[in-house]
């Protein structure tokens, strides 16, 4: 049988105020924007989650378990799912008890600490693993990094954390002249299968449904399965990976595209030999064919399909380094909430408000950017990372002053040093005289 | 002190609370100055937002001043460089402001606000956008209505943007033009590209004012050589300050390094590019020190990257534009400030730093370096100089504190009723 596997992506970051500036740093306004963040996951949730959720649920009653979809949600998702929308989290929940929906694994940051530090990157997939198990009763098994990041690198991190399975890009620069449709295994791990994403059948869906430009405009349930039915190879998968957020959102109701996704079971069922089946079940019923290799960072993003989108320039490294450089500070303090704030401020949208690359693809950049301009969101970030490194200080420096209490005072003189004295008596200068 | 001078009637662009440069404040206090010395002065802006004045001072919002259809052409006369561009035809055949902005769309986002079958008020937004031109024509016709209703007894106009205003009240009331240089096309633009509409307005100016006025002995320079105007016409009126400085108590923890500041717009004339590149240098020797770029300009994307790509993110923050609250706040934390202008006619923030105390490095291309004599100067391009100072005010506390007191001396003698002393001087010249 001819394997159709649905994955939808489910993201929000936790936005940065976009007014968010210098003379805030070391006070205490916070950097969060709670309203944005609320007023924006409310109206997606409106717009996208719940009427789409409703609709997969019917579907997957009325055809019985053929109809099979996989979701991964990040954490900071259902985070603010939590907080402002608790009604999206039980539809997901009611989904994930049909028994046809998969649910898989990631960052629960959305981060790019693959990219930075592989022990960070572990310690935010077990806490998002963690969460889907709280949630939704299961462990997930299936696992796709952050816009589909992947290189061989990961590999055997990916498969020492429990997972079987991964989800990559189809990149053509990547197969060559291989197809996507066959299970690769991943190098650098001992059993790990790679799914890729067909991207030409992806991003009918998800980028040209409503281009009246396009040739095939408009695109029916029916036109769409028959290209699926079309495929020849007689075990093959098409790997139909997209953000959730396609439904209602990107592409506006208005545009036919839930009428689209009602009628699609049903005209692929109506093929001959076509079914739908989760992530883990192609994994479980496919034998990897080859090794496939994936030397450096492929994704799903721009046409690039690298992580150009989010690194590259040098205002983009200069915001990663900048709270990268934090790693080893941060953990020290042990305390929860600042490296919970640390984790937040790698979430990849905020390098991807960064971007500047104009052209081409420049349009979806503007399309999903709060801010004026990349060098606005850099000053934010930058602002909001200092006012983290603040804090963190002040942390540290409690921290040390708990532990020069507990030292014998002719020993503590030694332990803070005096320009970080928390009377603040080394003024400058300047400020003597003012 | 003798005030049989004016009534005045003066022009000016921006005014507090709405400024963007160093324009506005030093109208504030030349006005405010010249009002405590007794003098009557209608003053005029763009757009005025209101706040209690001193009395002999007469602020008139150039917003509220009905023009007369009629005189809607007069502005243009002599003053072939202003760009009238098609307004006039655009204006007259329509019957409200809402098909005129129509009609205009596509040239200047720019409107007038009310409109009558003879007359229209105009909605400036004394700025300098896209629509500076026009407005700065606009301007013209009113202060020729309002030319035709005050009684004055000279006209007293500052930059650029307001001399069409000052000749076209001159040529309805044929009183004597005063003409202030507070900067020149030559320092904006760095010496590159400079306005051509601009330059003619300043050159008409130069060659018709009865009397210049340059805000230092460089502009002074710099209108003789470059402009040809006769140096017996100029008279150099250093600004002053406003004293004391308002002051801010600490509102927020103070950071434990140096901070070391960048006041002003992000454009070519200021030198932030140098001020950047010092920042480097000087961060390489004190891990402790930070930087602050505070104001905004078309540089700033570039000087982000140029930032970002020498690693200083951590440490050196970009503040945008801040008002006279935070502009306060910031003084009172920074350790040392700098101004590396290109070509700078006075410069204004280095002797607000002196008043908060705060030891300033000043480039050698600017006015204020002539009055600041207890100041270090350097070359604007002299990058490795300019790094090596702030080091040493930095790491050696007697010097910052010298290098405070007698800052804060010179820049306490500069006050804006010496200027304005000095300018009523120059106004019993020209009516006598």
């Amino acid at each position: 049988m001819k394997t159709v596997c649905m994955y939808f992506q489910v993201h929000q970051p936790f936005r940065i105020r976009r007014d968010y500036s210098y003379f805030d740093i070391r006070t205490h306004a916070p950097y969060e924007d709670v309203e944005k963040n609320r007023d924006i996951l409310r109206r997606v949730a409106e717009k996208c989650y719940l009427p789409t959720n409703r609709l997969i649920l019917e579907l997957i009653e009325k055809h019985r378990g053929d109809f099979r979809v996989a979701y991964s949600i990040s954490g900071v998702a259902l985070e603010q799912f939590q907080l402002w929308a608790p009604e999206v989290v039980r539809s997901f929940q009611q989904l994930a008890e049909t028994g046809c929906v998969e649910m898989i694994g990631e960052t629960y940051y959305h981060s790019l600490s693959s990219l930075f530090s592989l022990a960070e990157f572990k310690a935010q997939v077990l806490r998002h693993k963690d969460l889907v198990k709280e949630l939704f009763g299961v462990t997930p098994t299936t696992f796709r990094n952050t816009e589909l990041i992947y290189f061989d690198g990961l590999a055997p991190v990916i498969e020492s954390l429990g997972f079987d399975t991964v989800l990559a890009e189809g990149a053509d620069r990547i197969l060559g002249w291989r197809r996507p449709d066959h299970v690769y295994k991943a190098v650098g791990a001992q059993r790990l299968k790679l799914l890729l994403k067909d991207y030409r059948l992806s991003d009918d869906i998800a980028f040209r449904f409503s281009d009246r430009g396009w040739a095939e405009w408009p695109l029916t349930a029916e036109k769409y399965a028959h290209w699926l039915g079309a495929i020849h190879r007689k075990d093959a998968f098409v790997g139909l990976f997209m953000d959730y957020e396609t439904f209602g959102e990107h592409q506006w109701a208005e545009s036919g595209i839930f009428d689209f996704l009602r009628h699609l079971p049903g005209a692929v069922l109506a093929q001959a030999d076509l079914g739908f089946r989760t992530p883990a079940e192609v994994s479980r019923d496919h034998a990897a064919v080859a090794d496939l290799s994936f030397p450096t960072p492929v994704s799903w993003a721009d046409t690039e399909r690298d992580v150009s989108a989010w690194l590259g320039n040098s205002i983009q490294d200069a915001a990663a380094a900048h709270v990268f450089e934090l790693e080893d500070r941060v953990l020290a303090t042990r305390d929860g909430r600042l490296i919970d704030a640390w984790r937040k401020l790698q979430t990849s949208d905020h390098y991807y408000y960064m971007c500047t690359k104009w052209f081409a693809d420049g349009d979806v950049h503007k399309y999903f950017n709060p801010y004026e301009s990349p060098y606005d969101a850099f000053v934010c970030h930058a602002n909001a990372v200092n006012q983290l490194r603040w804090q963190i200080e002040e942390a540290t420096r409690a921290r040390s002053v708990e532990r020069r209490t507990l030292l014998a005072p002719s020993e503590s003189s030694d332990v803070v040093a005096p320009s970080r004295s928390p009377e603040g008596l080394t003024l400058t200068a300047g400020s003597e005289i003012g | 002190m003798s005030i049989d001078a004016g009534p005045v009637l003066m022009f000016g662009w921006e005014y507090p609370p709405a400024i963007t440069g160093g324009l506005g404040t030093a109208c504030r206090g030349l006005v405010t100055a010249l009002a405590e010395l007794g003098l009557r002065i209608f003053f005029v802006a763009p757009r005025l937002t209101s706040a209690p004045q001193p009395c002999g001072l007469n602020m008139i919002n150039a917003n509220d001043v009905e023009v007369p259809l009629e005189a809607l052409n007069v502005s243009s006369a002599g003053q072939g460089s202003v760009a009238l561009v098609a307004v006039d035809s655009a204006l007259t055949p329509y019957a409200n402001a809402d098909s005129y902005l129509r009609s205009a769309a596509g040239h200047v986002p720019w409107s007038a606000s009310d409109f009558t079958a003879d007359s229209v008020r105009f909605d400036f937004t004394g700025g300098y956008g896209r629509s500076l031109f026009e407005e700065v024509a606009r301007y013209a016709d009113v202060a020729s209505v309002l030319a035709g209703r005050l009684d004055f007894a000279l006209i007293h106009a500052h930059d650029w943007m307001t001399f069409p205003a000052a000749f076209a009240a001159k040529a309805r009331s044929g009183k004597p033009v005063v003409a202030h240089f507070h900067a020149l096309e030559e320092d904006r633009c760095g010496g590159y590209g400079a306005d051509e509409r601009v330059l003619a307005i300043e050159r008409h100016a130069v060659a018709n004012a009865d009397l210049i006025v340059a805000v230092s002995n460089r502009t002074a320079k710099m209108l003789t050589t470059s402009y040809g105007a006769a140096p017996g016409k100029i008279r150099v009126v250093h600004n002053g300050v406003e004293q004391p400085p308002p002051r801010v108590p600490a509102r927020r923890s103070r950071h434990l390094g140096k901070l070391v500041t960048f006041l002003g717009r992000l454009t070519l004339q200021k030198g932030p590019d140098y001020f950047l590149e010092a920042a480097f240098l000087i961060a390489r020797h004190r891990p402790d020190a930070r930087f602050v770029m505070a104001g905004s300009g078309d540089m700033r994307p570039q000087l982000i990257e140029r930032m970002a790509a020498l690693g200083l993110t951590g440490r050196f923050h970009f503040a945008g534009f801040v008002d006279e609250r935070r502009r306060a706040e910031l003084l009172e934390e920074t350790d040392c400030f700098i101004m590396p202008s290109v070509s700078e006619p006075f410069g204004l923030t280095p002797v607000e730093a002196l008043q908060y105390g705060v030891p300033v490095v000043i480039s050698k291309q600017s006015g204020v370096a002539e009055v600041l004599r207890g100041s270090i100067k350097v070359d604007f391009w002299d990058v490795r100089r300019l790094a090596d100072v702030v080091l040493n005010i930095l790491a050696h506390e007697p010097l910052a504190r010298q290098l405070s007191e007698d800052g804060r001396r010179d820049a306490n003698e500069l006050t804006w009723l010496t200027a304005a002393k000095r300018v009523t001087a120059a106004y019993s010249e020209i009516q006598s």
